[in-house]
């Protein structure tokens, strides 16, 4: 991987690959203004459910995905239902403080469960590449970000052109009036939540095709997700593609520039600089109401 | 009134005023003031002299974390910050401490003024950074935060990298090492729930819980928000920042990942919160509980089935008693007849309020 | 035939009633104590008061944007009675219920397509009548048929207005609260608000409408209910009250809220 169209085409498949990554946590945020802590620890759970399916049943990643949607939406609801829809009328913080718990606790039933051992999945296409116009990449980084691309294809459609869509979009913008409109927005609040949950578990099977995993690195993933944030916004897919474009790009040309341990710390170095740029625009809430 | 629980009280109860009332509060308030030196001197005897030493070295452990979670407290419990990034700071001090004693040959308890600074530095760095995000936004960034410096721990220099420092011992025994640092941490626990008790006595109390209950609010009245959430975060960081220095003498060796152990962070948040953080009174109950429990029961089982509890410990707080231990004294103790209204008869619709940044169509 | 140019008789004539409605938005300081009133079916109802006297909360109480912790709020709909109280607000809509808030809430954006999508949202299992619908509000309207594709939120004040009014109606309901239409907004748009109001009378719908310009609601109004600090204080026919309660409101004008009245309203 020498050649600079390479580098870049690497990046816009990690891009694609981290904008579904973090898009479970940009739909809660934007949509519902929860931040979920326990994000990262759901995107590794993905990660260690394709592991499990490959190893036990040969499923593979691909399936596992789909697979992946339904198991994940439950536990997102019983998530929501559980803990967070309970919390709300507390406090802000102690939604925060429900989730990070929440966070600590999957992370060490996670570790019992499998060890902190690193993982990763070897399937057919996993060290070959593929040649395109000249420009060799890896396939699996290929494959991943294909099956991204189309995720983020379906939902952006889904919000874009059924009802539920729609309705999701009003919830972010003006709850109240959606009520008064007939929109459900409890039970709606509830079925966002466990769709962001299913969505970062997916990215997890995506990502347990391509890198290789263990649970501490969950906080790794919740701080990629939280630069995507920063960086494309809460606005929707088109901010999380921007995000995830950037940081992807970003780790693409470091990987060729730094050292491998260096590249962590220049990762976090932008996370910084976002925090700083970024900081005034996530400042007040009345500001950002449209 | 509690960071986690919204009641309809606020201010605290001796602040109670009123004609007649004045000479019995302040009777009431010195004697409350002379127990609490006489607790301290006698724990300051127990520690130093006829306390066991097993038990004494559990008592220090504990004394760090009172310290730590009520630093803690002024921006994560009275203005609402979760702030996860305690460790970040303790470790700096640590660092600090470990550098500076070894480059100039200092005993490392005199390098404390430096750790402090260190401390201060970073706080002030991270502060302009990451204040102006909002609560979730701040507790993510202080997460993260402390992973990065981690990393960057492991890799600088001047840190040593994974090897570590060394720190030159004290040159006493063992033994009177535990009580030294007994009586050190003893006296910045007394510190750090001092300035708390002190805070809650001045007009900046109300503003930092008024950021905590609607910061837009307090910012249209005025309210310095930045100035206030980062002078909060500094006073914790400082507390932090010492207790790292006490730490880093204590155990004489640090390296990167036990140092900027993200368990730490937490141990502090969990402390604080169990206790209930909104309080003085909170992180040195929470402290105390959670840091015996630990010590007990965790003594031959660590790491994992810590972390277990403390998750399982804060989901249980959150949801039955997010006031925490003293949120739970507070309602028991509460004097008021109980109100001769039912529940309305649905919650009332909460709002989501949006912070939405741009609503583009996707 | 279109929904929205239903002749009055084909619709369900709805009454909606708050007895004796004690509601509060922080506890222990009721906003409204012990209120009652009667929108009688295909009349334009008006609710008048000083600021702070829990016009704007009575409606949100009907609108079911807040419970009651006492009371009842019931609709009438030809001889059948529905208790209402304790029922979610999204439940409203199903009972052809509209509520129109003061101020913005259209959805900033989402086109004005999309908004009116949503305003058949109880509509949505019947995509024929839905589309029915929709069609009907541009033709209604029809300078939201240049804007369809245009966010909602980069419209002029006046316009999303309209397409507030336009969005409420596609759902075709009997029953529409309106907060304050004329507040916060050019004469121009006032008196356009006050127009569609009358015509939303005249096919039939009964309309509870709070206002602050006891003028214009006073032209338009057929019954009206005064209140001072969350309680009853006058009603009646328009016709007999309305030099009283021109006299009443310069005097709500001079007072001012007293204490009580502060929060809510």
């Amino acid at each position: 991987m020498t050649t600079v169209t390479e580098v870049i085409a690497t990046g816009v498949l990690l891009g694609l690959i981290y904008t579904l990554a973090a898009l479970g946590l940009q739909v809660s945020l934007g949509v519902l203004r929860v931040l979920n802590l326990a994000h990262g620890i759901i995107v590794i759970a993905g990660a260690f459910f394709a592991f499990d399916l490959l190893h036990a049943w040969h499923i593979t990643p691909l399936l596992a995905v789909i697979l992946a949607l339904p198991v994940f939406f439950l536990f997102g609801l019983v998530l929501d239902r559980g803990l967070v829809q309970r919390v709300r009328r507390v406090s802000e913080q102690a939604v925060l403080l429900g989730l990070f718990g929440a966070m600590i606790l999957l992370q060490s039933l996670a570790i019992l469960t499998w060890t902190t051992d690193s993982r990763s999945i070897t399937v057919s296409y996993t060290n070959s590449s593929v040649t395109l116009a000249g420009v060799t990449l890896p396939a699996d980084y290929l494959v991943a970000a294909a099956a991204a691309l189309v995720i983020l294809g379906i939902i952006a459609a889904a919000l874009r052109f059924t009802m539920a869509g729609r309705a999701v979009q009003a919830l972010a913008q003006n709850p109240e009036a959606a009520r008064v409109l007939g929109v459900n927005v409890d039970r709606w609040a509830s079925i966002v939540f466990g769709l962001s949950v299913a969505v970062a578990g997916m990215s997890g099977v995506l990502l347990a095709d391509v890198f290789p995993f263990s649970v501490q690195e969950q906080s790794q993933w919740l701080a990629y997700a939280f630069i995507v944030v920063l960086v494309g916004g809460t606005g929707g897919i088109r901010g999380a593609l921007v995000g995830g474009l950037v940081l992807g790009l970003a780790q693409s040309v470091f990987n060729q520039v730094l050292p491998l341990q260096y590249v962590d710390v220049v990762v976090y170095g932008l996370l910084a600089a976002a925090l700083i740029v970024r900081g005034g625009g996530l400042a007040s809430r009345r500001e950002r109401a449209l | 009134m509690t960071a986690l629980g919204r009641t309809d009280e606020t201010g605290t109860a001796s602040q109670a005023a009123g004609p007649g009332r004045g000479p019995a509060l302040f009777r009431r308030r010195l004697v409350g003031m002379l127990a609490a030196a006489a607790a301290v001197a006698l724990a300051a005897a127990w520690g130093s002299s006829f306390g066991q030493v097993a038990a004494v070295s559990i008592a220090v452990i504990v004394l760090m974390y009172v310290a730590l979670a009520g630093g803690w407290n002024i921006l994560g419990g009275y203005a609402g910050y979760m702030n996860f990034g305690t460790v970040l700071f303790f470790g700096v001090g640590a660092y600090a401490t470990a550098i500076t004693s070894s480059a100039w040959h200092l005993n490392p308890l005199l390098t404390a003024p430096v750790a402090a600074v260190a401390a201060a530095a970073a706080a002030l760095l991270i502060g302009v950074a990451s204040l102006r995000l909002r609560g979730g936004y701040f507790a993510i960034a202080t997460f993260i935060l402390t992973l990065a410096v981690q990393s960057l721990a492991l890799v600088l220099g001047i840190t040593h990298g994974a090897q570590g420092l060394f720190i030159t011992g004290l040159g006493i025994s063992p033994i009177r090492a535990t009580r030294v640092f007994f009586d050190l941490f003893l006296a910045l626990a007394v510190v750090a729930i001092l300035i708390c008790w002190v805070i809650e006595r001045t007009r900046w109390y109300s503003a930092l819980i008024a950021i905590r209950e609607d910061e837009d609010a307090a910012e249209v009245l005025g309210v310095p928000t930045t100035r206030y959430k980062l002078t909060a975060l500094l006073i914790g960081a400082v507390i932090a920042g010492i207790a790292g220095c006490f730490y880093a003498a204590q155990i004489y060796y640090i390296e990167p990942v036990g140092t900027f152990d993200f368990n730490i962070s937490l141990a502090t948040v969990v402390a604080a919160v169990i206790g209930g953080a909104g309080r003085w009174y909170g992180p040195l109950i929470g402290a105390i509980i959670t840091e015996l429990l630990a010590q007990e029961l965790f003594v031959h089982v660590q790491g994992v089935y810590s972390q277990l509890s403390y998750g399982i410990l804060l989901i249980a707080v959150v949801l039955a008693a997010p006031g925490g231990v003293a949120g739970l004294a507070q309602r028991a103790l509460r004097r008021h007849p109980a109100p001769e209204r039912p529940e309305p008869l649905q919650p009332t619709a909460q709002p989501l309020t949006i912070p939405a940044t741009d609503k583009e169509i996707p | 035939m279109t929904a929205a140019a239903a002749p009055a008789q084909a619709r369900a004539s709805t009454g909606i009633r708050l007895a004796d409605v004690t509601a509060e938005y922080v506890p222990r300081q009721p906003t409204l104590s012990g209120l009652s009133l009667w929108a009688a079916p295909g009349r334009i109802t008006v609710i008048l008061g000083p600021n702070g006297s829990g016009k704007s909360t009575s409606l949100k109480v009907m609108a079911g944007l807040l419970q009651p912790w006492r009371g009842k709020v019931e609709i009438v709909r030809g001889a059948e009675t529905h208790d209402l109280t304790g029922a979610p607000c999204h439940d409203r809509a199903r009972h052809k219920i509209a509520y129109l808030p003061q101020g913005h809430s259209v959805f900033p954006a989402m086109s004005v397509h999309d908004n009116l999508v949503l305003g058949a949202w109880p509509l949505k299992r019947d995509r024929r009548a839905a589309a029915a619908a929709i069609a009907a509000a541009y033709e209604r309207y029809p300078m939201l048929r240049d804007k369809r594709r245009v966010p909602a939120g980069s419209l002029s004040g006046g316009q999303q207005r309209i397409l507030e009014v336009a969005r409420l109606l596609v759902a075709d309901p009997d029953l529409v609260l309106v907060d304050e239409p004329s507040t916060g907004v050019a004469p121009a748009v006032a008196s356009m608000m006050y127009v569609e109001l009358a015509r939303m009378r005249s096919e039939g719908r009964t309309v509870v409408l709070v206002d602050q310009d006891v003028r214009s609601a006073l032209d338009i109004g057929d019954a009206v209910y005064t209140l001072r600090s969350g309680r009853n204080d006058r009603h009646g026919e328009v016709s007999e009250f309305a030099g009283d309660v021109t006299a009443l409101a310069r005097e709500w004008l001079s007072a001012g809220p007293t204490a009580s009245e502060e929060k809510g309203g």
